[in-house]
């Protein structure tokens, strides 16, 4: 091995997984190090139940080293076995072949994959290691020792997940090696799920979020608001939304997930939620027909999208000269359809927030006969009814009185939602004891998640749902403008999986997980980081403001409770890349470069300030945060521009949410965007969350110096302050 | 294309030609959309006069009228702007106009009312809208909040129909008595979203320091406060869909039976009419239980008009037409309908004093008389929407056991503090 690696090697088990490294040194000086690459987050997620670490390492070896298949393994097996080799080309690791058992002679030195019962090699190696299978649904065996790797499923999706759980460990050894490791796990909920809103939009972008997030996260269900997808039934009163996925795109959406041993359950939202049904339907006078309006009197407008709250799905109408009811003539029809196309367990039915016309109640008996109906016409096509809990759960004694209530059928799935960090979740255990199946659905919060998990764990429910309203029609724009409610699947699919991992403040936060989403989600598409040299420049002579401020007069003249004391001057490292802070006690007072802005302190300051260099790089890094939060999303809160030798000039546009936020936590996104890196988190001393940003800007002609960057504000409230700039000589 | 559709277009064009030939020179059409709350059904017929006393006034003028949900309005309002096609006036509330001003989509109502005009509505009314020195908004109408209760729970109970509570302590005593006499819920109160921030206030309980730059809302009086409503709901004494559903569920819940007082203005006896007769029957008015600082959070109700609208200056117009004397004290005056107007003369107008059999009749009369206690108390700040959500994190936190009270209430002034 190469002295350089060695070294690397050994940085690599000195840093830190995440943060700034606190060193010593000047600013503005040429260093070795500008960047080495950081180390994979340390923890698995989801976290097995259990793992008992040992001291060694299994090394990979291309030449001799075998992914080892049973002689009777299928597709599943196969796919399993991609997906690894998939993951050490991406680290850059050893090509390793995929054989069948009778191809070696025993499993040393090599990956041994499947289940024992059809893999008779993994059945001895396990005897041999005195191992005993785990034998729940899903779980797997993972032995990692220096002499082989045995990844023993307890079934299909069992071996698969070992193989999600070997694919976090390669990470961490960046494909060359694997720490020693024996693992026994298995979920906790049989029903592990994703709420997704299908559109034509969504195309690959669902695909991608299966293969890189869901799947190795352990997810095995999606839940998939299909009510836009282009029906052709009811084509005589309705016209689906051209907006909405084809038919072709849920096929090729379905192929992936059962790649990935995920199914897939529609949901056709009836009565409430019904604009897809309003917003189709042939013409207005229609609209008024089918809303249900105790009162008489309702608005249907195309346009502006103002539809009725519900619709009554018994009315009578006329549809080409026939009398039917809506039911008839379209939620039944599409329904059929939607069972043909995606051959589910499962159809979830929605009936949430079932509410009538200014909010008045609606008919109860009219919402379950519904329910009954449409049922009874799921059981006809051997499929299991899905319906929300809100209504039934809000107004249960008055359901239970209502003498339709009886009439539920007994298979009925009932999800009951809640959002909020709710300490105590008494439906699920309502819907228990009232005989029916339960999956609690959750949204981002992190307890909510874990609270959640654990209460269904308890009454014995099915498992859980994590939804996502990102609206329809911009799925893949969620990575940039609701990236909250991306990253935050990591924490739920891990509680999903064990109710017994560590409460929210002692599992990785929203940075961290953050920082994972965006690093699955580009995985494999750049080969692995090496080290480079660079200059940290000094930003002394320009900087204008202190980010400590003990007086009342620096930062944002609050006084020492509300200032960025926690970032301590010195040289510190983020993300690999080596950076200065300013300590403004030996800089005239000054550390940072605050731009001029609406916010008082920021008024008197420069609305450009020019960092000269005048050296080559091949990549700038800058650490920045904006000094208040922009009115709206996207809004431009600057530019900088970094100026070559000759002339030549690139713009690097500030747009808030997206590369510069508030270096104060944003209560209300979090995280909003994947191209947002979190360069450095703490606390002030009054215990507000802060953070900075960083951003990569890559020359396009390296070979030319870098004469100056010119930072300047747009002058809002989300106007632009400097920490720190690193040239580096080789881009990451 | 249908038979109409086609009759419609050759009558549009032969009055084109005829006009052409005649060599009149035809007003070009003007389309005003405009978007109100909720006001469907009640209110139709009467919305539809004004429209088409507007449009007789002003020939070549059409209004398309438009009502939107109420938990729907911001959002779509947002949508219809970023697209390019909003409305030309729009129904707003003080906390909607605020949120949505300071994104720079509202016109400066300051700027384009004269100040004749701006002289006619309740000086304070006009300043709810307020925003860093302008108001964007014209003020509409405003509905104190009174007290509907039940008498038949309030019986069952053994609370004096007869004399219902008239000061929140009072209440908290009544509600109690009726969960635990009846197993119904006695009152939802109101505490959802940012509302805490209005009981605060109605008690004497400052929000922010008198230089508006510093949140105080975490005293040992504002922490008791909260801290007495948590122990309410551990105990049970008001449902668990409080919170998320606020008065749209108390109104619901009240409605069907299932309530023994419910806290919102006047207008909402329409609806219980409608929606329960019954429960209507047995439904008697009070005034609204006054808090410590004896005073009412009165919600206003004002229009405004986006910067987008292309017919600023007809827009403008139209509104201060909606909301001239004569129209709200119409409004006012509408059989069942207990709402009051924000312009001076209207307000003074003897219909408001007239007394009547029927609930309808008390609630506007003890309406009216509250009206000198009644103020929009929205808490006006920059960056509204972060702050209101950690506000309403920070309740969360406290009804859901995440944090005490204090540890809420002081964790969302530190958050607000380095905000402001």
């Amino acid at each position: 091995m190469p002295g350089s690696r060695v070294w690397t090697f050994v940085l690599l088990l000195i840093l830190p997984a995440a943060g700034w490294s606190p060193a010593q040194g000047a600013a503005g000086r040429a260093v070795p190090d500008a960047f080495v690459p950081a180390a994979s987050a340390a923890e698995l997620l989801p976290a097995p139940k259990e793992a008992a670490w040992g001291k060694g390492a299994f090394t990979l070896n291309a030449r001799a080293g075998r992914i080892v298949l049973g002689a009777s393994a299928g597709d599943e097996d196969l796919f399993a076995a991609r997906e690894l080799t998939e993951e050490l080309r991406a680290l850059g690791g050893p090509a390793l072949r995929v054989v069948r058992e009778g191809d070696v002679s025993g499993a040393v030195g090599h990956i041994l994959i499947g289940e024992p019962a059809r893999h008779p090699m993994m059945a001895q190696a396990l005897q041999a290691a005195r191992l005993s299978p785990v034998t729940q649904p899903e779980g797997y065996v993972l032995r990692v020792t220096p002499r082989e790797i045995l990844v023993a499923g307890a079934d299909r999706r069992g071996t698969f997940y070992g193989v999600q759980t070997l694919r976090q460990l390669l990470r961490r050894g960046r494909g060359r090696s694997i720490p020693e490791v024996t693992i026994r796990d298995w979920p906790d909920h049989s029903v592990r799920a994703v709420h997704i809103l299908l559109d034509a939009f969504s195309d690959p972008f669902h695909i991608e979020l299966i293969d890189r997030i869901l799947a190795p996260n352990k997810i095995n269900t999606i839940v998939a608001e299909a009510e836009y997808v282009q029906w052709e039934s009811g084509r005589p009163l309705w016209t689906p939304d051209r907006r909405g996925a084809t038919k072709e795109q849920v096929r090729r959406l379905l192929a992936a997930a059962g790649e990935h041993h995920i199914q897939v359950i529609p949901l056709i939202a009836t009565l409430g939620h019904s604009e897809w049904v309003f917003g189709g339907l042939r013409d207005e006078a229609l609209c008024r027909q089918v809303a249900y309006s105790p009162t008489g009197s309702v608005t249907c407008d195309r346009a502006r999208a103002v539809y009725p709250a519900v619709y009554d799905p018994d009315r009578q109408i006329t549809v080409d000269g026939k009398t039917t009811t809506l039911n008839e003539a379209l939620i039944l029809p599409v329904l059929r359809e939607a069972v043909e196309l995606f051959r589910p367990g499962f159809l979830h039915l929605g009936h949430d927030e079932v509410r009538g016309p200014s909010g008045l109640r609606y008919d109860m008996q009219l919402y379950l006969k519904d329910i009954v109906t449409l049922s009874a016409a799921l059981r006809g096509m051997s499929v299991r009814p899905v319906i929300w809990g809100d209504v039934l759960w809000e107004r249960r004694e008055e359901a239970a009185a209502a003498p339709q209530f009886g009439d539920l059928p007994r298979d009925l799935l009932v999800v009951p939602w809640k959002y909020e960090d709710v300490r105590a979740y008494p439906e699920a255990a309502h819907f228990r004891r009232l005989g029916f199946d339960v999956l609690g659905a959750t949204w981002y919060r992190l307890h909510n998640n874990y609270l959640f998990s654990r209460a269904v764990r308890a009454a014995g429910g099915l498992g859980m749902i994590r939804t996502t309203w990102t609206g329809h029609f911009q799925n893949r724009a969620a990575l940039t403008r609701a990236y909250r409610q991306l990253y935050t699947y990591l924490s739920a699919s891990a509680y999903f999986w064990n109710t017994q991992a560590p409460p929210p403040e002692r599992f990785p936060g929203e940075a961290s997980l953050a920082r994972g989403f965006a690093d699955a989600w580009r995985g494999g598409s750049s080969a692995p980081p090496q080290p480079s040299a660079g200059t940290l420049l000094n930003l002394a002579p320009v900087a204008t403001a202190s980010h400590i401020d003990d007086d009342g007069k620096g930062w944002q003249g609050k006084g020492p409770d509300y200032d960025l004391r926690a970032l301590t001057p010195g040289r510190r490292r983020a993300g690999g890349v080596l950076f200065e802070v300013l300590d403004p006690a030996r800089s005239r007072g000054k550390s940072v470069i605050m731009l001029r802005g609406e916010r008082d302190v920021a008024q008197t300051k420069p609305a450009r300030v020019t960092v000269r260099h005048g050296a080559r790089a091949q990549c700038l890094v800058i650490i920045h945060a904006a000094l208040d939060r922009a009115v709206n999303f996207g809004e431009v809160a600057g530019r900088y521009t970094v100026r070559l030798a000759g002339g030549r000039s690139a713009p690097i546009e500030l747009r808030y949410g997206q590369n510069i936020s508030s270096w104060l936590w944003d209560a209300e996104r979090g995280i909003p965007s994947i191209e947002q890196e979190v360069a450095w988190s703490g606390r002030t001393a009054a215990g507000n969350e802060v953070l900075l940003q960083m951003i990569r800007w890559r020359n396009p002609q390296p070979e030319v110096p870098i004469e100056s960057i010119e930072l300047a504000s747009a002058g809002g409230r989300a106007s632009p302050v400097v920490f720190a700039i690193t040239a580096l000589d080789r881009c990451p | 294309m249908s038979s109409r559709a086609a009759r419609g277009i050759a009558l549009a064009t032969a009055i084109v030609l005829v006009m052409a030939a005649a060599g009149m020179s035809a007003p070009r059409p003007t389309t005003l959309e405009f978007w109100t709350i909720s006001l469907q059904p009640f209110f139709t017929d009467y919305v539809n006069r004004l429209i088409a006393g507007y449009q007789r006034a002003n020939p070549g003028v059409q209004v398309k009228w438009v009502d939107v949900q109420f938990q729907a309005v911001e959002q779509k309002l947002l949508a219809a702007i970023a697209g390019g096609v909003p409305p030309d006036v729009v129904n707003l509330n003080v906390e909607f106009t605020v949120r949505i001003a300071e994104k720079g989509a509202l016109a400066d109502m300051d700027a384009a009312v004269p100040a004749a005009d701006r002289a006619k509505y309740f000086e304070g009314l006009w300043a709810s809208t307020r925003f860093r020195g302008r108001a964007f908004g014209v003020p509409w109408y405003i509905a104190p909040p009174v007290l509907f209760y039940n008498t038949d729970l309030f019986k069952r109970a053994g609370v004096d129909t007869l004399k219902p509570p008239d000061t929140e302590e009072r209440m908290i005593a009544a509600a109690r008595r009726i969960k635990e006499a009846t197993k119904s819920y006695g009152f939802m109160p109101l505490m959802d979203g940012t509302r805490l921030m209005h009981r605060f206030l109605e008690n004497g309980l400052p929000m922010l320091s008198p230089d508006g730059k510093r949140a105080v809302f975490n005293s040992p009086a504002h922490v008791a406060y909260l801290q007495r409503y948590v122990d309410l709901f551990k105990g049970d004494f008001f449902p668990d869909d409080t919170l998320r559903r606020g008065f749209s569920g108390a109104v619901e819940r009240y409605s069907a039976g299932q309530l023994g007082m419910l806290l919102v203005g006047p207008q909402f006896l329409l609806r219980i009419k409608e929606s329960n007769p019954e429960i209507y029957a047995k439904t008697a008015v009070g005034r609204y239980p006054l808090g410590r600082g004896k005073v009412i959070h009165a919600g206003l109700m004002a229009l405004a008009v986006p910067k987008a609208s292309k017919k600023q200056q007809q827009a403008v117009k139209f509104a201060l037409y909606v909301t001239n004397d004569a129209n709200q004290l119409a409004f006012s005056k509408l059989p069942g309908t207990v709402l009051f107007p924000s312009t001076k003369k209207a307000a003074a107008d003897p219909f408001f004093k007239q007394k009547g059999a029927g609930p309808e009749f008390k609630a506007r009369a003890i309406a009216a008389d509250q009206l000198r206690l009644g103020r929009d108390l929205t808490v006006v700040v920059p960056d509204q929407s972060e702050l209101y959500k950690i506000f309403r994190e920070a309740v969360e936190s406290a009804f859901f056991g995440k944090m005490s009270a204090k540890e809420a209430l002081d964790w969302a002034v530190r958050e607000w503090n380095a905000r402001l």
